[in-house]
């Protein structure tokens, strides 16, 4: 393969395998980029796309495959430093910045310029060789700034120019419009054409259709770990792209999950004009007895934000909430004991306490319950009101003195709705309820919360999966940068229709 | 102005107040003798304080410091009672252990990913123990606290002039390691692995090499004062240093290192170890108890501490709002 | 700017020190620490010297039983120009130093009962291995030459504790020598620390006959947990010093003895001398000049010789 005459290609992947000592993640995936060209990569969560920037930059091995860079063969056992030395850089969001340091020294750490013949860093032609590049790429800083006191996305620039620094000639960048502001994303886009101008290979993740479409020159797109389709010039539109991603026919079962109308029931939640600086912009809607709303939208739109806001964990600047008629300004306190459940989307570390058992855990929440007026807890009352937990969601093994960490994470999941089940629950709050939870736990959860709506719970869902959230829901509400941009109220809506929604592709919204 | 700039200020503003007072108080506090000898106990506890700082630079903790004084002092005193070795033999070999110490420290630390306090913790208690063990002893088995009478040895309690030697090592000391921190590739690496190991690694920084190399330094300078502390005191004694680890955590702290880590300098130890002799001299000038000594630098670390935190909180929620308008701002244009 | 204002404030401050030197006569008394009946005792009875001196201040501080901290509060006397010290070294070898530069800059060191390593002034102290042989021989005839003992240490390196603990052992391997010694434990000079160390040699020991505490803190330490463990009557408790407290256990019958030193009168000693010094009326030698106060065996039929005044 390696000869002198230079292919156009810089990357060629060719039937790249890998698994994680279990499930396939990829299977015989064709990957390759052209020099200097702008390439994204897309697929939904889990279709595998980091898993091939991991093997591209080494920080994971592939199990079978060949990968050719510049006319060179990577060997199977790669690694972080020779794919930098390759000239393969990724653009992280913060994470290999140092904080504390100058702009300058990030650029050049390792490889500071040393005074001649001396082992001393020489700072004033480092602070001038970085200022050089600054000037050179017309980027709005300084080489003397400190990491610190720069918003992300001149940080991000940081990043690209120790990329530069080390002469790279393919950058990845993954989801770096994640935490920018619209006009931050504008000046980092002519950044990448600028890039693409010197000849260097930019290869592009986002979720953010209207992105991929405005800069692509070629996409490629991943479905559950293999190859869908690669997409150049014309055929890039974002509605194929979408379709694409997602794939998949409806299945009888999916087709039929139709929304249900339950506006005309009892109004137990009302939310009016909710604004938080940065996160959230007027949104309003009204939650009804026995109701399932969903929540869809891209990660950072608003929607964990807003469940926070609701349950009283952050403030809000503006807006109201009326709670079964009454006006209601949400404590964590008050929301427990008006019967609200939060079952929060970082488990590990809001949900549960894993050196507890599973009585502890589901005790904790509902001191108020068991205790005597004195203040001791009834051991007692606490292991009943266990055992009803574990009987009910069917909590595997059903020994109440087992610790939650030890349990699976389906089983974890149950314990956290658990805490709150045994209460008088009246409105229940799920933040991303099956993220790390095997199917079969999976649908024992819709199955819970079908049940507990029928029991006339009004209930929250935000998922970023989309088959979950229309299985679920039987009105959607779709978040997109802190408003809500569409609502979705009957019939059959299909998992296409929210993603557009949530990429900004929709009749009236954005673009 | 940074957190630090104005913690300098005010700790020096402090210095110099605390200074005229009291030569006011007690006009002895002036003296020559007083302030080189001020100057030599703060020497000692600064040497120290120079390796701690590197060691919180990497947001680690030394426990073994203390420890590591008391054996390097009775390995000396082993070498001059019952060996002929001249002195610029066995205090190379002091020091080395001194190193070495340092260096299972750092092995365990970064090849076990063992938390700092704990392995240190256990070599404090370790060589204290050993310390004892090896310690000179009687016919009868008791610690006998040799009196050292190697000239050579001695001469490190010495004076050039009316300044300790000790002083000068100090000041020569930190003047190298604070250029070696500011200006070598090296120091700047102890710097990125103790903000941001994962992005220290990400740049190509061996982290653990850094570690190990820090811990050795720390074991080093313990080593160094114990010397100095055995030559002025003209014997060795098994619990030496132990239980002086707070003078030395004070002095960094006060000087402006922080325990997150990637942020501190040796200008700021030198300081705080002045702050802290001062102090120190100052409750014997006055006649006030000694025993509040303690509470008075556990006081001055939890101002300090707290401060820091109340200044950067106050900085950080300014910058964050800042930040936020700006970005609701340009959400709206965008949406 | 601050900085040349300082200095000048220093320039002034420093000549207005040295134009006031005084013509007061400063004494610092610097014990291992303050916190017992001994070193309490000796500072009366310096105090009590003092008191009727014209022009004479006087300084005591507590090292906190710290070696290091002894030596920086004698350089704090050395550099306050103090004018006599007395000192309780808390090692003989560790503030040899601070002793010779002490006395290097004329101030005459006068230590209580532990010597240094290099000639001083004085050394006023109890005869620690002779009192040490005393108690000796008074356990090994009490228990008529046979049976089980236990010695409370001092911490290693305390010269005094280590003479008087000398002393006891040359006793019974001379005179005693089927008298075994069952354990030596470092009861660091403290009555807790006795306490729990005497625990366990009972818990040790079936047969414990007597014990030899080498200060009077630590035997009535050792008396609280004999009692405690209901055998007081089997084992026969020496101390050493004679505090009044232990005189006042030891008329009780609850501890067997102590070997008793008038250690207000060790205080007075120190402080005559220190005064003579000063007056010229006594001469500097080339070696360390030791006094000897000699011990006195109290025990239940003996000790109402010691007359309440003599108590400390």
């Amino acid at each position: 393969m390696s000869n002198n005459v230079k292919s156009d290609l810089l990357l060629e992947c060719r039937g790249i395998d890998k698994n994680y000592n279990g499930p396939q993640v990829l299977s015989k995936v064709d990957f390759s980029l052209r020099r200097g060209e702008i390439h994204a990569l897309v697929g939904e969560n889990g279709a595998g796309k980091s898993t091939l920037i991991k093997i591209v930059t080494g920080i994971t091995n592939r199990n079978a495959g060949t990968i050719v860079f510049d006319g060179h063969d990577v060997p199977v056992e790669h690694n972080k430093n020779a794919s930098e030395k390759l000239g393969i850089a990724v653009i992280y969001q913060e994470l290999s910045l140092i904080h504390g340091m100058t702009v300058a020294q990030n650029i050049f750490l390792t490889k500071e310029p040393l005074m001649p013949g001396l082992p001393f860093i020489d700072i004033k032609k480092m602070n001038a060789m970085a200022q050089e590049m600054i000037e050179k790429y017309g980027f709005d800083l300084k080489a003397t700034d400190i990491i610190d006191r720069l918003p992300i996305a001149q940080r991000q620039t940081v990043e690209i120019l120790k990329a530069l620094s080390n002469k790279a000639s393919l950058m990845i960048m993954d989801e770096p419009t994640s935490s920018l502001t619209a006009k931050e994303s504008e000046r980092l886009f002519k950044i990448i054409r600028m890039l693409k101008a010197e000849g260097i290979t930019v290869v592009y993740i986002s979720h953010r259709m209207e992105e991929v479409y405005d800069l692509s020159d070629r996409v490629t797109v991943l479905r559950d770990g293999k190859l869908v389709s690669v997409l150049e010039g014309e055929e890039i539109t974002p509605a194929e792209i979408i379709r694409l991603m997602i794939g998949r026919e409806l299945t009888e079962d999916e087709s039929h999950h139709k929304m249900v109308d339950k506006r005309d029931r009892e109004v137990v939640l009302e939310v009016k004009n909710l604004s938080a600086e940065g996160k959230l912009n007027n949104v309003s809607f009204k939650l009804h007895k026995g109701e399932v709303l969903g929540f869809g939208g891209l990660v950072g739109s608003g929607r964990t934000e807003l469940m926070r806001a609701i349950y009283g964990i952050d403030a809000f600047d503006a807006g109201e909430i009326t709670y079964l008629g009454k006006s209601y300004s949400p404590t964590v306190e008050k929301s427990i004991a008006s019967g609200f459940g939060f079952v929060p989307e970082e488990r590990r570390l809001q949900g549960i306490m894993g050196g507890i058992s599973i009585t502890g855990n589901i005790g904790i929440a509902n001191l108020d319950s068991i205790s005597s007026p004195a203040g001791f807890v009834s051991r007692d009352k606490e292991l009943e009101r266990t055992q009803t937990a574990i009987s009910t969601l069917n909590i595997k093994p059903a020994n109440p003195d087992h610790l939650v960490g030890n349990l699976s994470g389906g089983n974890q999941q149950k314990v956290v709705v658990g805490k709150w089940l045994i209460r008088d629950l009246k409105l229940l709050i799920v933040d991303e309820p099956t993220v790390g939870v095997d199917i079969g736990a999976k649908e024992e959860m819709y199955q819970t919360i079908d049940r507990l709506s029928r029991e006339g719970v009004a209930v929250m869902v935000v998922s970023s999966d989309l088959p979950e959230l229309t299985r679920l829901s039987d009105r959607i509400i779709v978040l997109r940068k802190g408003r809500i941009i569409k609502e979705f109220t009957e019939g059959v809506v299909t998992e296409e229709e929210v993603l557009r929604a949530a990429s900004g592709i929709v009749e009236g919204g954005a673009k | 102005m940074s957190v630090s700039a104005i913690r300098r200020l005010i700790l020096t503003g402090l210095l110099i107040a605390i200074g005229i007072a009291l030569s006011i108080a007690n006009p002895t506090f002036l003296k020559l003798d007083n302030l080189m000898t001020m100057l030599q106990e703060a020497s000692l506890t600064g040497i120290v304080a120079i390796g701690f700082t590197l060691i919180l630079i990497t947001a680690g903790i030394d426990m073994s410091i203390g420890a590591v004084i008391a054996i390097t002092s009775m390995i000396c005193v082993n070498f001059i009672s019952y060996t002929q070795l001249p002195a610029y033999i066995y205090i190379p070999v002091a020091l080395a252990a001194g190193c070495a110490i340092g260096w299972v420290n750092g092995f365990f630390i970064t090849h076990f990913k063992l938390p700092e306090f704990i392995v240190t913790l256990a070599t404090r208690g370790i060589l204290a123990g050993l310390a004892l063990i090896i310690a000179v002893k009687d016919e009868q088995g008791f610690v006998k606290n040799v009196f050292i009478e190697d000239p050579v040895f001695l001469s490190f309690g010495e004076t050039v002039g009316p300044v300790y030697i000790v002083t000068i090592v100090f000041i020569l000391l930190a003047i190298a390691t604070q250029f070696f921190m500011k200006r070598t590739r090296a120091g700047t690496n102890i710097y990125a692995s103790g903000a941001n190991p994962t992005a220290a690694r990400l740049s190509g920084i061996n982290v653990d090499r850094t570690l190990i190399g820090v811990y050795m330094f720390s074991g080093f300078c313990a080593a160094l004062s114990s010397i100095f502390l055995a030559a002025r005191m003209m014997t060795a004694m098994p619990e030496f240093g132990i239980g002086n680890e707070l003078d030395v955590i004070a002095s960094v702290v006060i000087g402006g290192t922080p325990f997150t880590g990637g942020i501190g300098d040796i200008w700021g130890t030198i300081i705080g170890t002045l702050f802290i002799a001062l102090i120190k001299n100052g409750i014997l000038k006055l006649g006030l108890s000694p025993y509040i000594q303690p509470i008075v630098i556990g006081g001055i670390i939890i101002v300090t501490v707290v401060a820091d935190v109340w200044y950067k909180h106050h900085a950080e929620k300014k910058a964050t709002q800042a930040a936020r308008r700006k970005a609701m701002e340009s959400k709206e244009v965008g949406a | 700017m601050a900085k040349a204002k300082w200095m000048v404030a220093a320039a002034a401050l420093f000549s207005l020190a040295c134009g006031a030197a005084s013509a007061e006569t400063k004494i610092g008394y610097l014990p291992s620490t303050v916190g017992q009946a001994l070193t309490q005792a000796w500072k009366t009875g310096i105090e009590n010297t003092l008191k009727g001196q014209p022009n004479v201040s006087f300084q005591a501080l507590d090292a906190q039983m710290k070696a290091e901290i002894q030596v920086t509060m004698m350089d704090d006397f050395i550099n306050q120009g103090y004018n006599a010290i007395i000192l309780q070294p808390i090692d003989a070898a560790a503030l040899t130093a601070s002793v010779k530069k002490a006395e290097g800059k004329g101030i005459p060191v006068i230590t209580l009962n532990t010597d240094t390593k290099l000639p001083h002034a004085a050394c006023v102290t109890m005869d620690d291995q002779g009192a040490g042989y005393l108690v000796g021989e008074q356990i090994g005839k009490a228990l008529g030459g046979k049976g089980n003992v236990a010695i409370i240490q001092s911490p290693p390196g305390a010269q005094a504790g280590v003479e008087r603990e000398k002393g006891f052992r040359a006793a019974m391997a001379k005179l005693y020598p089927e008298i075994k010694i069952v354990g030596a434990q470092n009861g660091l000079w403290n009555k807790d620390k006795a306490i729990e160390i005497m625990n366990s040699f009972l818990q040790v020991n079936k047969q414990l006959d007597a014990v030899f505490a080498v200060n009077d803190n630590m035997a009535e330490g050792a008396m609280i947990a004999a009692e405690a463990a209901g055998r007081l009557n089997q084992v026969k408790i020496w101390g050493f010093n004679g505090q009044k407290s232990t005189l006042t256990l030891i008329e009780q019958g609850k501890i067997t003895g102590t070997a008793y030193t008038n250690a207000y009168d060790q205080g007075a000693t120190a402080a005559k001398y220190a005064l003579d010094l000063l007056s010229g009326a006594k001469k500097k030698g080339d070696k360390t000049d030791v006094v000897v106060v000699p011990p006195f065996a109290a025990t239940k039929d003996s000790v109402a010789q010691i007359k309440p005044e003599q108590r400390w």
